[in-house]
């Protein structure tokens, strides 16, 4: 068990820990102690680990650089969970952290050796090799794929539980810094509703861990004062632990907290962001135990974590003074404040100076030393001269940056502001900030500690007055002259292995030799280099690189401009995104019956519906044996997946005569015709069934996945021809089931019914209306099958009886249930298509021997301008029937049909027929090679099959059985 | 108000539906007060709620379980009678389900994209949207000031319904009370 050494004792020390609940887990397999609280990073800091991960290119040690996760250093693997922030998860009792990319252990990675190779691993090296001579990708790919990546997948990892959720507020502000607070305050008391999303587990920002107006004191309490106004303030909401990742049009924020992805509607949004510390450049800027001052405050505020024993402080600010008070606070040897400008005068310079700290004004960091951790820097004096004097090397563990900020207005630019950069304060700044959305604290250049509030608590206001519709007044203007005294104009010190982009290992030298390539672009640079292309996004890269390339054209630093941010800010899990899959699926009435009676359901769209009835071992078998059931005894199918569509009104006739193919005018009340949709291209989208119920009353069936198409097609053509009908959708109102077999009159006819179902009362093709065993019904006699049968349509609540009633019934003629898959089989012996499967997006009626489906009298139907050039011009292709002249092996659908090399056809139907004994099918072949008899060629499975055009229907071709 | 979601099926419960372009003079003329403005409810003095959807459709809820008057309608209807208001059988089309308790916009906003806050959504509104990813009715009417949603969606997904509703409102310490 590895123990906690560096742990700061106090009150002052450790804000989010428990050290009354210690927590154990692993790290690379050893066992560490923590407190409840802690994050991985503050843990390990605490028990002496330093050297978190190793760096992407050159396998170099690395640290804690942010204590935000805003870096990639602190990249670890929790159990199968890759790419995990160790500065921000928590630690949990038994929790199992790996470090990765290395070979061998952490501290000694075999691939540190990429690092003494760096020379002939340029900028841009993956763009010029690896592919020559031709075939050499071929040995360089296996031990590339096992170098790259960051982490391991589990494919067998537990699938977690995810979802989403919307939010709205007529405001939103984003961080719960002073800024934030202030904000959020001063907005909720406009009466607006106010959200407030931080995406750390306390509220405060840099008041939990920094100063205030210079003092912690009053850091604690100024943020204690605004906790307690925000927590009890009744119009705000507050939202901890959240991270804002996106924001889009219309103020839509994606928010992720836990495992839900929040959708939030605001009509103001408040960013209040702050900003990202940049690093300084010089040589071994990457050593672990060099970190960003506020990362140091966090270790110790927040989490009670010592940095560093001997510490160096390098800055050119007032925060970096501030973290040197602080780390004397908690009785930490201050070796030096390396300062960049000459601010020996400021009070806190004064303060240390009296305390015994060495303050080395005009000066900088020029190399650290040191292998697994910094051991020494080493600092140049009087760098503003000519030439710069000696250089003093310092022993150290530990060095703090705080050189300068780049103002964190990312999601600004999520929604398309322009950032341009400032001279003045070193600094990138926000232009023309659109309507509804507002930027405060330092995300918006405002940094001295009482404007930040002030401004603030104005713009808060300002937001919340809009929101509500009311006059907001002027909205406040964020002018700090002290902004100017933030960050260093060129904290940068050129040598080797000074690093630009921690993610991607860019030295100076490397943004130059990129520029020099010709790739003076910012944007080229971002590509060619890929500084910023990491994990941390540019958040650490971008100000300085910047910054090179304008030394490098000659350009100044306004006009090189500044890589596009797009979402998401934070990392977002694909578990996050997807949410809780809603994947709606709907039953027919029947469907518990089919379930009982051993149905293997299959899907069809939304809807389940049953393949077969029997064990998967033995599905041909059940297929062929429900074939058979229909041929010769009585069979039902549940076709309440059938689309259903009710047109009333004294023009629904009128309407069905201009939407469909046929003709309806004159269709007598109680007969069926067949409908066939064509689209304005003439080519066919859907068929069905019209039934003339009453002269002003059509029930037209529709496929079932184009029901609801079909239903728009109606509703958008009515609106245009503005005839007197209605029409609905009733597909879920019915129930529907097929009883087909020459024995369905029979079991008809032990019913009590009051309809007529003798051959004269009620031929094929008509619709009857009436009651069985008192159940509503309406009763089409259909052929689909090609068998006598009686597709009977109920109401659907009523469906599940009505089965019961008929199965019953037919009991003594041996009924049984029968699935998609034989009537599949059934319909293509009787040679009937399914619109979807044997026509696809180019098929026009004549193609698919529909003309006799075309009216010749009406003077317009939908499609009938191209169906009529269409037949001037002549088709190519034609939809046949075919067999085998060995049946050896069967085609499958959508097999090709060659001539020669070519490629002439497609199969779209074939089975293996259990009542023709034979193989048949439906293909398309070019209109010469359609005649019968016709021999044709299907490679199948990479072998040639002959085939010839068969006359379709296979079966009872004079149409007996279904008229009988 | 009771806490956390309580979930009851009323698909038992009478419905009816009319639709086409003399439906809502039609509807007056059957006794029924509402006016001519879509995505608002009106409650009848029986206690059947009247949804008007849109110039041409309302859709008619009965609270009462035992209660005929939607079924009398029903059979009274005639083609001869030239209302061009034609009868939908709501109660096989659409699965109902009620929704109240303190969090139920909370839960009902895991599901659905439109603001549903009391506040924002008054009583006696209707949004015809998504819910679930399914196309739904939303209806807010009140009971005894409780507020109470209703959700009217395809009764062939009304299993798949309920298994959503029930997973959203699960974190609300939510009771299933069948109606």
């Amino acid at each position: 068990m590895i123990s906690s050494p560096d742990r700061l004792e106090g009150a002052a020390w450790g804000l989010l820990i428990d050290r009354q609940s210690p927590v154990h887990f692993t790290f690379n397999g050893a066992s560490y102690e923590g407190y409840k609280g802690d994050v991985i990073a503050s843990a390990l800091v605490a028990s002496g680990r330093h050297v978190l991960s190793r760096s992407f290119k050159y396998h170099r040690p690395r640290g804690v650089l942010t204590m935000a996760g805003h870096d990639a250093n602190a990249l670890v693997q929790v159990g199968s969970e890759p790419n995990v922030r160790a500065d921000r998860h928590a630690i949990d009792p038994g929790m199992k952290v790996n470090s990765i990319n290395h070979l061998g252990s952490l501290d000694h990675d075999w691939l540190s050796v990429a690092g003494l190779f760096s020379r002939f691993l340029p900028v841009g090296f993956y763009y010029k090799t690896f592919f020559r001579p031709r075939g050499a990708w071929k040995l360089f790919e296996r031990p590339i794929r096992q170098m790259a990546g960051l982490g391991t997948l589990d494919p067998k990892a537990h699938h977690g539980y995810f979802d989403k959720q919307y939010l709205f507020s007529d405001l939103v502000v984003v961080g719960g810094g002073p800024a934030g607070l202030s904000a959020a305050i001063a907005a909720a008391s406009t009466g607006a509703e106010t959200l407030l999303i931080d995406e750390w587990p306390e509220l405060g920002g840099s008041l939990l861990f920094g100063r205030f107006a210079g003092s912690r004191t009053a850091a604690t309490g100024k943020r204690m004062d605004l906790l307690a106004q925000a927590q009890k303030h009744p119009n705000l909401r507050i939202m901890t632990a959240a991270s804002v990742s996106g924001l889009f049009a219309d103020n839509w924020l994606a928010v992720l907290k836990g495992n839900r992805l929040y959708k939030v509607r605001a009509k103001n949004v408040v960013l209040a962001t702050g900003a990202y510390n940049q690093p300084m450049v010089f040589k071994n800027n990457d050593l672990p135990g060099i970190m960003f001052a506020d990362a140091a405050q966090r270790l110790m505020r927040l989490y009670g974590v010592r940095p560093g024993k001997e510490v160096v402080v390098a800055t050119s600010n007032r925060f970096g003074f501030d973290a040197a008070l602080d780390l004397l606070e908690a009785g930490i040897d201050v070796k030096a404040v390396v300062d960049l400008g000459d601010n020996g005068h400021s009070t806190e310079a004064v303060e240390l100076n009296a305390r015994g700290v060495r303050i080395l004004s005009k000066s900088t960091i020029v190399e650290a030393t040191g292998k697994r951790r910094v051991s020494a820097v080493k600092v140049a004096r009087n760098i503003d001269q000519a030439h710069p004097g000696a250089t003093e090397t310092i022993e150290c563990d530990c060095v703090l940056m705080s050189v300068g900020y780049s103002p964190a207005v990312n999601l600004a630019c999520h929604t398309g502001v322009k950032v341009k950069y400032s001279t003045a304060i070193n600094m990138h700044y926000l232009e023309d900030l659109p309507s509804g959305l507002h930027v405060v604290g330092s995300a918006a250049g405002v940094w001295a500690d009482a404007l930040v509030t002030e401004h603030a608590a104005q713009t808060g206001r300002f937001a919340g007055f809009s929101s509500l519709g009311r006059e907001a007044g002027n909205l406040p203007k964020a002018d700090d002259t002290s902004a100017q005294h933030i960050t260093h104009a060129w904290p940068i010190t050129p040598s080797t292995k000074d690093f630009v982009d921690f993610d991607e290992d860019i030295c100076v030298t490397d943004i130059r030799k990129t520029v020099e390539a010709g790739y003076d672009d910012i944007q080229l640079v971002k590509r060619y280099s890929t500084a910023g292309l990491g994990p941390s996004q540019g958040r650490h890269t971008n100000v300085n690189m910047v910054r090179l390339v304008s030394q490098a054209t000659g350009r100044d630093i306004e006009s090189v401009g500044l890589t596009t941010y797009r979402p998401p800010l934070f990392p977002e899990k694909f578990g996050q995104l997807a949410g809780r899959g809603f994947e709606p699926t709907r039953l027919t009435a029947m469907h518990e019956r089919h379930l009982a009676l051993g149905a293997q359901m299959m899907p069809a769209g939304q809807w389940m519906r049953p393949a077969y009835y029997g064990r998967p071992q033995e599905i041909a078998e059940a297929i062929a044996r429900e074939v058979h059931y229909v041929r010769d005894g009585v069979g039902i199918i549940d076709v309440s997946t059938l689309g259903g569509l009710e047109l009333r009104g004294p023009d629904a006739a009128a309407f069905l005569d201009r939407f469909y193919t046929f003709n309806f005018l004159k269709q007598p009340v109680g007969r069926t015709r067949y409908a066939l949709l064509t689209d304005e291209a003439g080519v066919v989208i859907d068929d069905g069934v019209a039934c003339r119920l009453h002269d002003e009353h059509f029930y037209v069936t529709a496929t079932t996945s184009a029901v609801d198409q079909v239903y728009r097609l109606m509703g958008f053509w009515n609106t245009q021809w503005k005839f007197n009908l209605d029409i609905a959708n009733v597909t879920s109102a019915y129930a529907g089931m097929n009883l087909a077999g020459p024995k369905s009159r029979a079991v008809l006819a032990k019913l009590e019914t009051d309809i007529d179902f003798s051959t004269d009362a009620f031929p094929y093709l008509a619709v009857r209306t009436g009651h069985i065993a008192g159940i509503p019904v309406r009763v089409l006699r259909v052929g689909f099958v090609g068998e006598l049968g009686y597709e009977i349509h109920c109401l659907s609540r009523q469906g599940a009886a009505l089965w019961d009633i008929l199965m019953t019934a037919g009991q003594d003629f041996g009924i049984k249930p029968f699935g998609v898959e034989a009537q599949r089989i059934l319909r293509l012996e009787k040679g009937h298509i399914i619109v979807g499967q044997d026509t696809d997006g180019l098929t026009n009626p004549l193609e698919a021997n529909m003309a006799w489906a075309l009216s010749k009298t009406k003077p317009s139907y939908l499609g009938k301008r191209s169906i009529d050039m269409q037949a001037a011009k002549g088709i190519a292709r034609k939809l046949v029937g075919f067999t085998l002249l060995d049946d050896a092996v069967c085609p499958k659908e959508n097999h090709i049909i060659l001539d020669g090399d070519k490629i002439v056809g497609r199969v779209t139907s074939v089975v293996r027929s259990p009542t023709l004994n034979k193989v048949i099918g439906l293909a398309y072949l070019p209109t010469e090679q359609s005649a019968v008899g016709s021999k044709f060629t299907i490679k199948v499975d990479g072998k040639l099959i002959a085939a010839q055009v068969a006359a379709a229907p296979f079966y009872d071709p004079e149409n007996k059985r279904q008229e009988m | 108000m009771t806490t956390g979601v309580t979930i009851s099926d009323l698909s038992a419960y009478p419905r009816l539906g009319f639709k086409g372009r003399g439906t809502i003079e039609a509807a007056k003329k059957l006794g029924f007060v509402l006016d001519d403005t879509p995505n608002r409810a009106f409650v009848q003095s029986e206690g059947q709620i009247c949804m008007v959807l849109s110039h041409s459709e309302v859709f008619l809820l009965d609270t009462n379980p035992a209660g005929d008057r939607l079924s009398r309608l029903e059979q009274s209807w005639r083609f001869e009678d030239r209302t061009f208001s034609y009868p939908l059988p709501r109660q096989h089309s659409h699965a109902w389900y009620r929704l109240q308790g303190a969090d139920a916009s909370n839960m009902l906003a895991k599901v659905c994209g439109v603001d549903l806050r009391p506040q924002v959504f008054a009583n006696l509104s209707i949004a015809q949207t998504s819910v679930a990813r399914l196309s739904a009715l939303v209806l807010r009417a009140d009971i005894d000031g409780e507020v109470t949603y209703h959700i009217l969606a395809d009764n062939s997904a009304s299993k798949y319904m309920l298994e959503c509703l029930q997973d959203a409102s699960s974190e609300f310490n939510q009771s299933r009370q069948p109606s």
